[in-house]
């Protein structure tokens, strides 16, 4: 496994043009994921951990404007044209969503779909795409792969179908894998299993994963890193480790008290005060503060730095200067 | 499957004695007497209920239709024309191949510019491509038949002289009422053709496509498109009975020698066979046109075809 950084996300700036107005979606988020890690981002609803990953390949809707850096393996992809981008797009870097059902195309056969992937992308195959494609379908663990192979999206259960979206992505043997709430639509018990195949894979394919989810436990469970994110703002970022027992950022400790995480004590869910602010007009400096308890002058003016609290875990906020 | 079919086939034929039944009274309710028709005002009253005798038309009305009725089916006989004097079936086969060689063509300019129109509409969705094909959309959807090849005659057959003006000929005479029976269909086609591509182009399988590094063309005309496509074909089929209303108008305004301008005779004529027959075999088609709708759905999708219910 090599050191160093895979995916650098610098200053990241994404508005959407509505028409109600512009909508500051996010705002100034930076991140880097290395070689072999997985890293969380972490948030509410709308709260823009899914358009940050779809910035990554450049899926947004033609009414976003997107400025910043996003380097992967030194390259900005922003910058990229067309022909260069697709080289990377399921190659380089692979993405899997949260509804497998609506991700596949319900009128062509499994098969078909992931066999594209080595047409379009050249790949290198032993003897025939139809083994390959086979293959792959058997390190994803889904049973009778020679008939699986020729079945449509409808005919396969929803863990299946998320078994399908990731062979289809890991064809490419991409150095990265996004994975956009990938066990959100599925049953309690189907999640555990494909977080499991999507971790095993991790380390057969050497893959880093960037993990969009809500839902901490999965954090807990798979990541190394997680970053939480508040309306388009990266609030703390850290191991997961230092996160959980120790969060700094107010935001962070609301979020990690207002989930049912099992403790010993017995004690009633609390609730972060107010509500997700509107993104067309947000609040100024950290957008946190109308909603924080501790608020004080200099945050509804300045966007708070990165302030250091232990080797990889940095919190933004403005209370915690110098401290 | 087959038991869907024979549910088909079963509300077949009672839709075929609704709409026959239907058309047999109205056609009895309007005023007008085709044995006056043809004897003239001069005649008396012996002859006239001779006549009127002689063609069957003094029995009750309901004795009639059975009549009627068991003659196709007993021995396929649709009659004689009361004003022609030869067999109905004989009057329809001259003219049927007219009216099929003026609803292929419209057809066929309908889904061959309807089809690529509407993608392009959806691919360039508010640009100029968009406003001029929308634009010529709405244009045309609203021009009446019957103007719309006044209009087509006036510009291509009197200003410019390239094109016949009417009747039947070569070729070039089936320009002019293929294009007025067509156009308005373009219109319809792309129109729709556009919506459905929009709506799929907005999909998360089509994000999918996009995420694995397919190139463009791959993702609009082999993704989105093949989902777009499925109510259009359907459409197509829908559309067949549609054609044949709207020849009626178009063969008039083009004096062609089809069905639609027999329809019309007849009935100025009150000539009941043949009415009868007309919209016996316009009727049926209507049916089978759906029929074959449902068919080629099931066919084209396999969510349909391969558990048999709708998606």
């Amino acid at each position: 496994m090599r050191n160093g950084t895979l995916l650098k996300i610098e200053d990241l700036y994404v508005n959407f043009k509505t028409d109600e107005g512009i909508a500051k979606v996010i705002d100034g988020v930076s991140l880097d994921i290395k070689y072999g890690e997985v890293l969380a981002l972490m948030g509410e609803t709308g709260c823009g951990k899914s358009t940050v990953a779809k910035s990554i390949l450049r899926l947004l809707p033609k009414n976003a404007e997107v400025r910043g850096k996003i380097l992967f393996k030194g390259t900005n992809i922003l910058d990229l044209p067309e022909s260069e981008l697709r080289k990377i797009r399921g190659k380089e870097i692979g993405m899997i969503f949260q509804d497998p059902l609506t991700a596949l195309n319900p009128v062509f056969i499994v098969g078909n779909q992931i066999s594209e992937m080595f047409k379009i992308h050249k790949l290198r195959i032993k003897r025939t795409i139809l083994d390959e494609v086979i293959e792959l379908l058997k390190n994803v663990r889904i049973p009778d792969p020679q008939r699986r192979y020729y079945s449509y999206p409808f005919e396969l259960s929803g863990g299946m179908r998320q078994r399908a979206m990731i062979a289809m992505m890991l064809a490419g043997r991409p150095s990265l894998l996004i994975a956009d709430e990938p066990t959100s639509a599925l049953d309690v018990t189907i999640q555990a299993q494909i977080l499991k195949l999507i971790m095993d894979l991790r380390n057969d394919y050497n893959m880093s994963i960037l993990l969009i989810t809500h839902d901490p436990g999965v954090v807990a469970e798979m990541a190394d890193r997680i970053a939480i994110m508040y309306a388009g703002q990266i609030a703390e970022i850290g191991p997961v480790r230092d996160i959980f027992l120790n969060p700094q950022h107010p935001y962070t400790k609301g979020l990690l008290r207002a989930l049912p995480l099992g403790h010993k004590e017995e004690r009633e869910l609390e609730n972060i005060p107010g509500r997700v602010p509107n993104l067309i007009e947000p609040p100024p400096g950290c957008r946190f503060h109308p909603r924080c308890p501790h608020a004080i002058e200099k945050c509804k003016k300045e966007k708070p730095k990165p302030v250091v609290v232990s080797n990889e875990h940095f919190v933004f906020c403005h209370l915690l200067r110098g401290g | 499957m087959k038991k869907y079919i024979i549910r088909k086939i079963f509300s077949f034929i009672i839709c075929i004695l609704a709409v026959t039944l239907f058309s047999f009274s109205l056609l009895h309710l309007i005023p007008g007497d085709p044995v006056r028709y043809i004897l003239g005002e001069f005649a008396t009253e012996e002859q006239y209920q001779k006549l009127k005798h002689q063609l069957g038309l003094d029995k009750p009305i309901h004795v009639q239709f059975i009549d009627w009725l068991a003659n196709i089916i007993l021995r396929g006989d649709f009659g004689k024309s009361l004003v022609k004097n030869v067999p109905v079936s004989e009057l329809i086969s001259e003219r049927i191949v007219y009216t099929l060689q003026l609803t292929g063509t419209a057809w066929l300019i309908a889904f061959a510019l309807g089809i690529p129109l509407g993608i392009a509409a959806a691919i360039y969705k508010q640009t100029a491509v968009d406003y001029a094909v929308m634009g010529l959309a709405a244009f045309l959807m609203s021009m009446p038949y019957f103007w719309l090849g006044l209009v087509l005659m006036l510009v291509f057959g009197v200003m410019l002289e390239i094109l016949p003006i009417s009747g039947i000929g070569d070729w070039r005479n089936v320009i002019l009422p293929s294009l007025t029976l067509g156009l308005p269909q373009v219109a319809v086609i792309a129109r729709l053709m556009r919506a459905n591509m929009l709506d799929v182009l907005d999909k998360d399988y089509v994000m999918t496509a996009k995420a694995k590094g397919l190139p463009n063309t791959l993702v609009v005309f082999k993704h989105a498109l093949r989902n777009a496509l499925i109510p259009i074909v359907t459409y197509m089929f829908l559309q067949i009975p549609w054609l044949f209303g709207g020849a009626v108008v178009t063969e008039t305004v083009f004096a062609w020698p089809g069905m639609g301008r027999l329809l019309i005779i007849s009935i100025l004529q009150r000539d009941y066979p043949t009415v009868q027959a007309l919209v016996f075999l316009i009727g049926t088609l209507t049916v089978i046109a759906n029929f074959a709708a449902d068919l080629v759905y099931a066919f084209i999708d396999p969510r349909v075809r391969v558990t048999g219910e709708g998606a």
